[in-house]
């Protein structure tokens, strides 16, 4: 009978080097800005003290996913969108499943994980309809309506005047 | 000249990517390579693109091994290409296996531009 296979991990540092090949990549931390797209334009990024990686032997930055998931956090932060964690706990909080609130968002189980993931930034006008469907049963209500009816939000409505005025 | 990759190869370079969902140390990016996802992906971390590479070949899209003749890169014998869509647009991904052994892969993904 075959070994299994030893159980994967974090591969330990150092590690090769993509530009020189030497084995000697290793965590640093620095000062550093990138230029992301989002919503049509590129946003500059400063992360002040971003946990990155680099070779020691020839100074080459390399990134891996969790060097980028610093940056687009930052992004977030600079842009004041909500976060992965919020999105996660506001779906909890409602005792909603993501499959649930996909179909209200009129989009694929996949894309709305990918926003609840972080994978990818949720664009601005989603952003801003998280935070109405997350705060607003009312919200909620519209978009599912949407959901049902094609009619629905086809014709303005004026809130009518209170009683009051 | 350019040709699918070989079966080891093959399952080294999707290892790699496999590994690298869930553990550090598996697939690694030039600052070039990652500079360009942030500049034209909107929105994309690279976990996800590395996801949508590893399905690509994965669901039968060609993982092309190409013979190295670039005189700085003589060191690694092959790289790796894949050419696939994100969002409508051809991408061209150049990847080199730093490590080829299956057990214990390594990838990095030097070069991102428009096909």
């Amino acid at each position: 009978m075959a070994n299994p296979s030893p159980p994967r991990g974090d591969r330990p540092f150092p590690w090769p080097c993509p530009s020189c090949r030497a084995i000697e990549v290793s965590p640093t931390t620095i000062a550093h800005t990138s230029t992301l797209l989002y919503d049509g334009r590129h946003v500059t990024v400063d992360v002040p003290r971003l946990k990155a990686l680099q070779c020691r032997a020839c100074g080459e930055l390399v990134f891996d996913a969790r060097v980028d998931e610093q940056i687009h956090l930052a992004l977030r932060q600079q842009l004041k969108l909500l976060t992965p964690e919020q999105i996660c706990a506001a779906v909890a909080s409602l005792g909603a499943k993501e499959d649930e609130v996909a179909a209200d968002f009129g989009v694929s189980t996949a894309t709305f994980v990918r926003w609840a993931t972080g994978r990818i930034i949720q664009p601005p006008a989603v952003d801003r309809c998280l935070r109405g469907y997350f705060a607003s049963p009312a919200t909620r209500a519209a978009l599912r309506a949407a959901s049902r009816d094609t009619t629905f939000g086809t014709v303005a409505v004026v809130a009518a005047p209170s009683n009051a005025e | 000249m350019a040709r699918a990759a070989n079966p080891r190869f093959l399952q080294a370079w999707l290892a790699a990517l496999t590994e690298g969902q869930r553990f550090a140390g598996y697939v690694i990016w030039k600052s070039g390579a990652r500079q360009w996802v942030n500049e034209h992906l909107e929105g994309y971390r690279l976990d996800e693109v590395e996801w949508l590479l590893y399905q690509h070949v994965a669901g039968g899209g060609t993982l092309e091994q190409v013979e190295e003749r670039r005189e700085a890169w003589m060191d690694c014998k092959y790289h790796f290409d894949v050419r696939f869509e994100i969002e409508g647009t051809m991408i061209y991904f150049e990847t080199v296996l730093l490590r080829d052994d299956p057990e214990d892969p390594l990838i990095s993904i030097v070069s991102v531009h428009l096909v």
